[in-house]
């Protein structure tokens, strides 16, 4: 038992070993295998120990998502190289990754094939001292072309000492570079100046004063603009980040003077392009439990505090905002309403309605949330917020279009006023519920549209499916009439004159809700008549059957051959001069979509009856028909006229 | 089927060792043929299946024949009544034994104390069936031993044999094969010899030729109408020759009395 005990001891372990292999003495293990971080699944190489039964990083560290596998190669991969001490970021780093596609061939090269690649190649390079920067971080963002780097998109450059950012700080992009100056706690100061690569002059520069941007200098067309930053005498000012939400405000300081659009180029692009290419690196090591402690630059804002009221009116204005983006993103997604708005105009126009509601309502109304979200909001004052949010005020309560040939079209709320005149989140609030309740209307009528749009398409798919029925139909009753006997051909000719009788009547009724079900229902029933005329023209080869079956073969001694007697004459006789005589004039008169799975299943059931009789004993019954010529007596003696079938008789 | 030829070769000697006997009769100069008797015969055969080999064969016929003043139907001349038990080897072959009872009227006025006298036979018959494509051949072989009696004054039954081979086709006319509803017509030709004591120059008794039309109603009844020629030595001198015209009529029919359940597939005699 020991002994078994043991193997099994023995076999776990070396399982273990498998993925891990002890590389001293000293508790130092090495882990090589597929490992998850975030949302990078690839392959791992560090080196850990193990402290109470947690994974301490330890020593070198390297991930790699990029190899190639069946699939071809990772378009988005990551590498990471660096190394741990005491599960802390310590010493050199370097993250490599970017966005690529693969040439389409393969290329020799010593002895190996090689896939070139083209796409953009991003890397990071830093040092870090326990957790925090310290030393050079320089980001590098590259085009490539075949494997070669043909342009550098972007580059910063960053000192860093025990986490915090130091001195100046250099950002490029490929036509334009800036320069920052940092004071040691990484204030902002001094003036940050862009530059063109190809010109020497000063482009754009950004005046801080311990952190306080005080004014921003743009030059634009060969004239020096200044932008005086306002800050609104705020009761106190804090220090945060310099961050996009920072410069969000910033943006909105000087919304009304920036004719220039500053904030979509120079020294603002160029910083937020920074500010996200941290993200991925700050993601990782917090997916690794090891967070890194870096501070960003300071800068220095004022702070107008939300009261009570603001904050209720901005959660209401939240709620309002999703409650109006998804109900419109529920419409615009709908493929069947995408697909109406194509060919039917009035569509169109509620499309181009909710469009403009997006853009000039819903649009700034979100920026005005995220704001809030990222805690920007109390950085500048409500007015200022909304002068930069709405610069030429809040839009009318009339949505104004264009439609299709260009004449104006307006839309409105008839029964509701919102009150926008104030220039605070009360109006705002307003606005908010003045969309959603857009959108909800909109939502009601085009559901409505494709409600009528969709009665209107079953109609014409339910007469395309009836008449392709009705007149597949006549062409099998035509197809089929060859070479049958007279009375089966005029049988099959009612089956001809019921349809053509049903649909004309089918035409004249008028169009309503019960015209659709009157489709449906002869649609159904054309079918059905199919399944007749089938049954009616196969007639004859079943009293082939029936009369081949009901005979016996006789050895007739005058003339020493074997003949076919028939058999149990009566029934046949009854079958062929009664019942069947019955059933097509049946079907020729009285034949109606009601009657008519009745009479194939009463057919088939005689056909069946017929075909079990042969071996029954029939004496009592063919006594009984010898006195019997209506046809429905005969088929109650056959059994085939009963309550299964139907009510009364046909 | 062999075997049956062989019987049929004996018979053939048969016929060559009568030729030979020695006749007292007067033979004319030339052969003599008596007036033509007409005659109407209508004939039931009964052919009643008792067993999946075994039939009753039940024939009932009424001879009517010219009297002075009427043809064809003028008087009655015999009644018959033939009975026998067949066999049915297989569907083409089948064998019968059985008697018969012959009622002879006295249709000459030669007796005046006696107007019918029996006559008995036994007998024995022989069929083969033959297919030529969708029609049918027959050879019937019958042997008969006789006792008959004249009405002659004081005259004793006498013994013969016959000996009858008859070739018959029947073909369809308005059917791919004989069969219910079928219209045929069947030639045939019947040669009859005789032998006994009592038949010394005339051997040859009755040459019948004959041509019937039939319509098969359904496998068990069948009605055909004919019309025979026939000629034959008198038994009074070979030299003298009796003719018929026959106008015949039959009535065919084979009822099969077994239980339903006894009733095998006909087609599989041999299984």
């Amino acid at each position: 038992m020991t002994r078994f005990v043991l193997s099994i001891k023995l076999s776990i372990l070396l399982f273990c070993l498998n993925a891990i292999s002890v590389c001293n003495a000293q508790n130092q293990y090495e882990f090589e295998g597929t490992y998850t971080i975030g949302n990078y699944k690839g392959v791992a190489n560090f080196e850990y120990t193990l402290r109470e039964g947690d994974t301490i990083l330890n020593g070198k560290f390297q991930f790699s998502n990029a190899l190639e596998n069946v699939k071809g190669i990772n378009t988005a991969p990551l590498i990471v190289e660096g190394q741990f001490i005491d599960n802390k970021p310590t010493g050199k780093w370097s993250f490599q990754y970017g966005e690529f596609s693969s040439s389409e061939e393969k290329k020799l090269v010593n002895y190996q094939y090689v896939v070139e690649i083209n796409g953009v190649r991003k890397s990071m390079d830093f040092f870090l001292d326990q957790g925090r920067p310290n030393g050079q971080w320089i980001i590098n963002i590259d085009s490539l072309k075949n494997s070669v780097v043909t342009k550098t998109l972007f580059k910063s450059e960053f000192s860093y000492d025990n986490g915090i950012p130091q001195k100046s700080f250099r950002i490029e992009n490929d036509q334009e570079f800036m320069v920052g100056r940092l004071l040691r706690n990484a204030v902002a100061h001094d003036v940050w100046s862009l530059y063109e690569k190809d010109d020497i002059g000063e482009k754009e520069s950004w005046n801080f004063n311990e952190g306080k941007l005080e004014k921003i200098l743009i030059e634009d067309n060969e004239q020096l603009m200044q932008l005086p930053i306002n800050y609104n005498n705020p009761e106190r000012t804090i220090s945060i980040n310099l961050d996009k939400h920072y410069l969000d405000i910033i943006e909105l300081q000087v919304q009304q003077q920036d004719t220039g659009r500053i904030f979509q180029h120079g020294i603002s692009k160029l910083l937020k392009t920074d500010d996200e290419n941290y993200e991925l690196v700050l993601d990782f090591f917090e997916n690794l439990k090891t967070p890194l402690d870096v501070q960003g630059f300071k800068v220095n804002v004022p702070v107008f505090p939300l009261n009570n009221q603001e904050t209720k009116h901005i959660e209401l204005i939240s709620e309002s905002h999703d409650k109006t983006k998804s109900t419109l993103q529920s419409i615009t997604k709908n493929p069947q309403l995408n697909i109406l708005k194509l060919s039917d105009n009035e569509t169109a126009y509620l499309f181009s309605i909710i469009e403009k509601l997006q853009l000039d309502y819903l649009g700034s109304i979100g920026r005005l949330v995220s704001y809030h979200n990222a805690g920007t909001l109390k950085h500048i004052t409500r007015e200022k917020v909304i002068d930069g949010l709405w610069p030429d005020g809040f839009p009318e309560q009339i949505i104004r279009v264009k439609d299709s040939i260009s004449n104006e079209r307006i839309y409105v709320l008839e029964k509701s006023f919102y009150d926008l005149s104030k220039k605070d989140l009360s109006s705002v609030l307003e606005l908010a519920k003045f969309s959603n309740e857009v959108s909800n209307k909109l939502k009601v009528q085009l559901e409505e549209k494709l409600t009528i749009n969709k009665r209107e398409a079953a109609f014409l798919k339910q007469e395309k499916q009836m008449v392709s029925r009705a007149d597949k139909l006549r062409q099998l009753v035509d197809s089929l009439k060859n070479g049958l006997p007279k009375e089966i051909k005029n049988s099959l000719d009612g089956i001809k004159r019921f349809t053509n009788k049903t649909l004309s009547s089918y035409s004249k009724t008028e169009e309503s809700l019960n015209k659709l079900k009157l489709g449906q229902e002869l649609s159904s029933c054309f079918k059905g008549t199919t399944d007749l005329v089938l049954a009616v023209q196969s007639i004859p080869t079943q009293q082939q059957e029936i009369k081949k079956l009901y005979q016996d073969q006789v050895w007739n001694p005058f003339t020493a051959t074997i003949m076919d007697e028939e058999v149990k004459k009566r029934i046949t006789r009854a079958y062929e001069k009664y019942l069947i005589p019955y059933f097509l004039n049946e079907i020729k008169k009285n034949l109606s979509c009601e009657n008519q799975s009745m009479f194939v299943e009463k057919m088939q059931y005689l056909n069946r009856r017929m075909l079990a009789m042969r071996n029954e004993d029939t004496r009592k019954l063919e006594r009984k028909l010898k006195r019997i010529d209506d046809p429905i007596e005969i088929l109650k003696l056959f059994g085939v006229s009963n309550e299964a079938f139907n009510e009364g008789d046909i | 089927m062999k075997g049956i030829f062989k019987v049929l070769i004996v018979f053939s000697l048969g016929f060559s060792c009568l030729d030979a006997q020695e006749t007292n009769q007067t033979l004319p100069e030339e052969s003599e043929f008596n007036d033509v008797k007409t005659r109407l015969w209508i004939n039931t055969y009964g052919n009643i299946r008792i067993s999946k080999r075994l039939f009753w064969v039940a024939q009932t016929h009424f001879r009517l024949e010219e009297s002075d003043d009427t043809p064809y139907v003028g008087q009655i001349g015999q009644i018959y009544n033939r009975h026998a038990i067949g066999y049915i080897y297989n569907k083409y072959v089948n064998f019968s034994l059985g008697g018969v009872l012959r009622f002879n009227f006295d249709t000459g006025d030669k007796s005046e104390t006696e107007d019918i006298i029996p006559e008995f036979r036994i007998w024995h018959e022989y069929q083969f069936a033959v297919p030529i494509w969708n029609a049918m051949a027959y050879h019937r072989i019958r042997i008969e031993h006789r006792w008959s009696k004249s009405f002659a004054e004081e005259s004793d039954y006498l013994f013969r044999n016959r000996w009858r081979y008859m070739f018959r086709l029947k073909i369809p006319l308005n059917t791919p094969k004989l069969q219910s509803k079928s219209i045929y017509v069947s030639p045939e030709s019947e040669l009859i010899m005789q032998s006994g004591k009592a038949v010394v120059g005339s051997p040859f008794e009755d040459l019948r030729l004959n041509t019937t039309l039939g319509y098969i109603i359904n496998p068990r009844l069948t009605v055909a109408a004919g019309f025979m020629y026939s000629f034959g030595q008198t038994l009074e001198n070979g030299g003298i020759y009796n003719q018929n015209y026959t106008v015949r009529m039959h009535l065919y029919f084979s009822p099969d009395i077994r239980r339903v359940k006894n009733k095998l597939p006909e087609i599989h005699f041999r299984d």
